[in-house]
């Protein structure tokens, strides 16, 4: 650096007086305000990351990959990776397909628009504990669902919903919808609706608006929030406890990093799963990022209108 | 183009909640013709515009190109052209796939597209620029895009919205000339919306007045500009000095208007009693001997001439065009050409 911007006092004309005081002595301090924030991120990321990442190559026993080979030469650990999958992946489509349509109709603001975002703000607010707490309740044989319907006669046995991957997934779309919503809202809006009245007075029916107009410039936003719903989803945990069957059908990758450090405590080969886990995420969000490179990434709106 | 006879707007009306952005408009717009729609901002003038586009409904009212009833049809079945203040180019096609869209959407077949979008590349001037995206080009070149998509579909109509609004003053007028020329050989029929007077003289065939929703006055820019028949569309065409006078007829279309002493003499049917005289600056004729006695207060230098102050005895202030140097505290006189000013009944706060 210091090469390239030689002090600024040898070279800079003459500079108003009051700011500048730094420079003028030659030191320019503010970079130096970086720190408190550069600080947060080696201390709170970047080492716990690294501390884990070195911990998962010293296993209890055996050479330094002894933990990624247990790992994927049993099946109770590796099959974590397809269950997680399994679940997640249907679950984000789910709530990105559904938030697409419903930001979409709700593009103009209105009255309705606002009550239905202030409505989906309050799962997100409430937390996956709170929200698997609730269904538990809810979709018991006792719980309402099960009453409401028993006694209109819609049905002659509760439904059993619970500890299967069904309430997981329900679960998983009361918290992940309103975010997945809320994202595409922000996208959908975001695009200039003059775009789609000239494209009508062009001869384009509404849903020609949508596929050669919306689709095309919400392709990146829709991008980003798959990936960040798919990361939300893949990292489920407490629902797949509460809610699920952990010990089969939801045996989430998350739950068996669980187990290795609390209940075998071998914090190595949590290190080592949670690694894995890691790497599947980023996999699947590289994917869906590489994908986003195909669409337009340009301002949404029309030129310096 | 697509041959039709003329577009009524029979009495159309647009609500919004409480309040009325259109009111009763009637307009009979003919094949050919280069008609603005020129008011201030919120005087309708461009709800009038999106209702004919079919992007507003009416509340009440009828449009009717020749005998078929279209205020009913959803914009994509009236296949007008617009153009869009903001342009409204889509950002994320070429330049040629922006011109092509309403052609596909028309279902015209691809080698017939190709060749339409180039002829209307070279028509704008931009056959260089087809495979640029929007966001690469300028203010203008964009507005030529919009102009060209907007024309290629051969509409019975272009609707205009301040298509020239987002430019500089030099490209304004470079492009308002473009926009004549496409006008003419293209031989379209154009409806203009413009807040700016100038715009709408050079360009139109005919222009209409509006305020507050309500259609004010309606003729060839040379009328409206010459006999403004209403006060408020006299200060929308530049009379911009109003002077409270008390009227007195003085022979047919003639009327005497005084005012603290001062006389001078109008164009108008006012009656005796309290009424206003409006005239441009530039009308105002400095004299050597004759005329209102004033002095000179705050001068501009405009180019071509000065755009001075004059106050008169009473503090009223007159703004007055002169092709001399003036200086600040000079005593003046000035007269007024008679047919220059006019003169309309009631007070000025009414306008």
């Amino acid at each position: 650096m210091s090469s390239t911007f030689p002090p600024a006092a040898a070279v800079a004309p003459p500079r108003p007086k009051i700011a500048h005081d730094a420079r003028a002595a030659g030191r320019d301090l503010r970079p130096l305000l970086v720190l408190p924030g550069l600080a947060v991120v080696l201390g709170l990321f970047c080492y716990p990351f690294i501390y884990g990442l070195i911990l998962s190559f010293e296993p209890l026993e055996g050479g330094p990959f002894a933990n990624y080979i247990a790992f994927f030469t049993n099946s109770r650990l590796y099959g974590t990776i397809g269950t997680t999958l399994w679940l997640s992946l249907p679950i984000t489509i789910v709530n990105v397909g559904l938030a697409l349509p419903v930001a979409y109709a709700l593009r103009k603001p209105s009255s309705s628009q606002r009550i239905i975002t202030t409505i989906l703000v309050v799962p997100i607010t409430l937390g996956t504990v709170l929200a698997a707490e609730g269904l538990l309740s809810y979709l018991s044989p006792n719980g309402w669902m099960n009453r409401a319907l028993l006694d209109i006669g819609l049905i002659s046995e509760p439904i059993r919903l619970l500890h299967k991957p069904a309430a997981v997934i329900i679960s998983l779309v009361i918290t992940g919808f309103p975010f997945a919503f809320l994202m595409m809202l922000s996208y959908v809006t975001g695009i200039d609706p003059t775009l789609a009245r000239a494209a009508a007075t062009l001869g384009a029916p509404p849903h020609r608006q949508f596929m050669r107009i919306y689709l095309p410039l919400l392709a990146p936003g829709i991008a980003i929030t798959f990936a960040l719903c798919f990361v939300q989803a893949f990292a489920v945990f407490p629902s797949a406890v509460m809610l699920g069957a952990p010990a089969g059908p939801t045996r989430v990758i998350s739950l068996a990093a669980y187990e290795a450090a609390f209940e075998q405590y071998d914090y190595s080969l949590a290190s080592a799963i949670a690694i894995i886990m890691g790497i599947v995420q980023l996999a699947v969000v590289g994917a869906v990022l590489g994908l986003r490179n195909f669409a337009y990434r340009g301002p949404a709106a029309s030129g310096k209108g | 183009m697509q041959a039709f006879q003329e577009l009524r707007l029979d009495h159309i009306s647009r609500h919004f909640a409480n309040h009325a952005a259109l009111r009763e408009l009637d307009l009979t717009i003919r094949a050919g013709e280069f008609i603005s729609l020129l008011g201030p901002s919120g005087c309708g003038k461009s709800t009038a515009l999106n209702c004919i586009a079919g992007l507003l409904s009416l509340t009440s009212g009828q449009i009717r190109l020749d005998n078929k009833r279209i205020d009913v049809l959803p914009p994509e079945q009236r296949g007008f052209g617009m153009v869009f203040q903001n342009y409204a180019l889509f950002p994320h096609m070429s330049v040629r796939k922006n011109i092509a869209f309403g052609l596909e959407m028309r279902g015209v077949g691809r080698a017939e597209v190709a060749a339409r979008v180039e002829k209307a590349l070279k028509l704008v001037r931009l056959d260089n620029l087809g495979e640029r995206l929007p966001g690469q080009l300028s203010g203008g070149q964009q507005q030529r895009v919009a102009i060209a998509r907007a024309a290629v579909i051969e509409p019975p109509l272009v609707l205009m919205d301040e298509p020239l609004s987002n430019l500089d003053a030099k490209l304004r007028i470079e492009m308002r000339h473009e926009i004549r020329r496409l006008h003419n050989e293209l031989g379209l029929t154009t409806i203009y919306v413009t807040h700016d007077q100038d715009e709408a003289l050079s360009l139109s065939d005919r222009i209409v007045v509006m305020r507050d929703g309500v259609k004010r006055q309606e003729g060839t820019p040379e009328e409206l500009y010459a006999r403004p028949q209403t006060l408020d569309v006299a200060l929308f065409m530049g009379f911009r000095n109003v002077l409270e006078v008390s009227a007195h007829p003085a022979g047919p279309g003639r009327v005497r208007a005084e005012t603290a002493g001062l006389q001078m003499e109008g164009v108008g049917e006012a009656p005796v009693g309290p009424a206003v005289a409006a005239f441009r600056p530039d009308d105002v004729v400095l004299t050597d001997g004759d005329g209102l006695p004033a002095q000179v207060g705050q001068v501009e230098y405009c180019g071509r001439d000065w755009l001075a102050d004059l106050r008169l005895p009473d503090g009223r202030v007159v703004l007055a065009r002169s092709h001399l140097a003036l200086n600040s505290g000079e005593a003046v006189r000035f007269t007024v050409p008679a047919d220059r000013v006019r003169v309309f009944s009631g007070d000025a706060a009414a306008a």
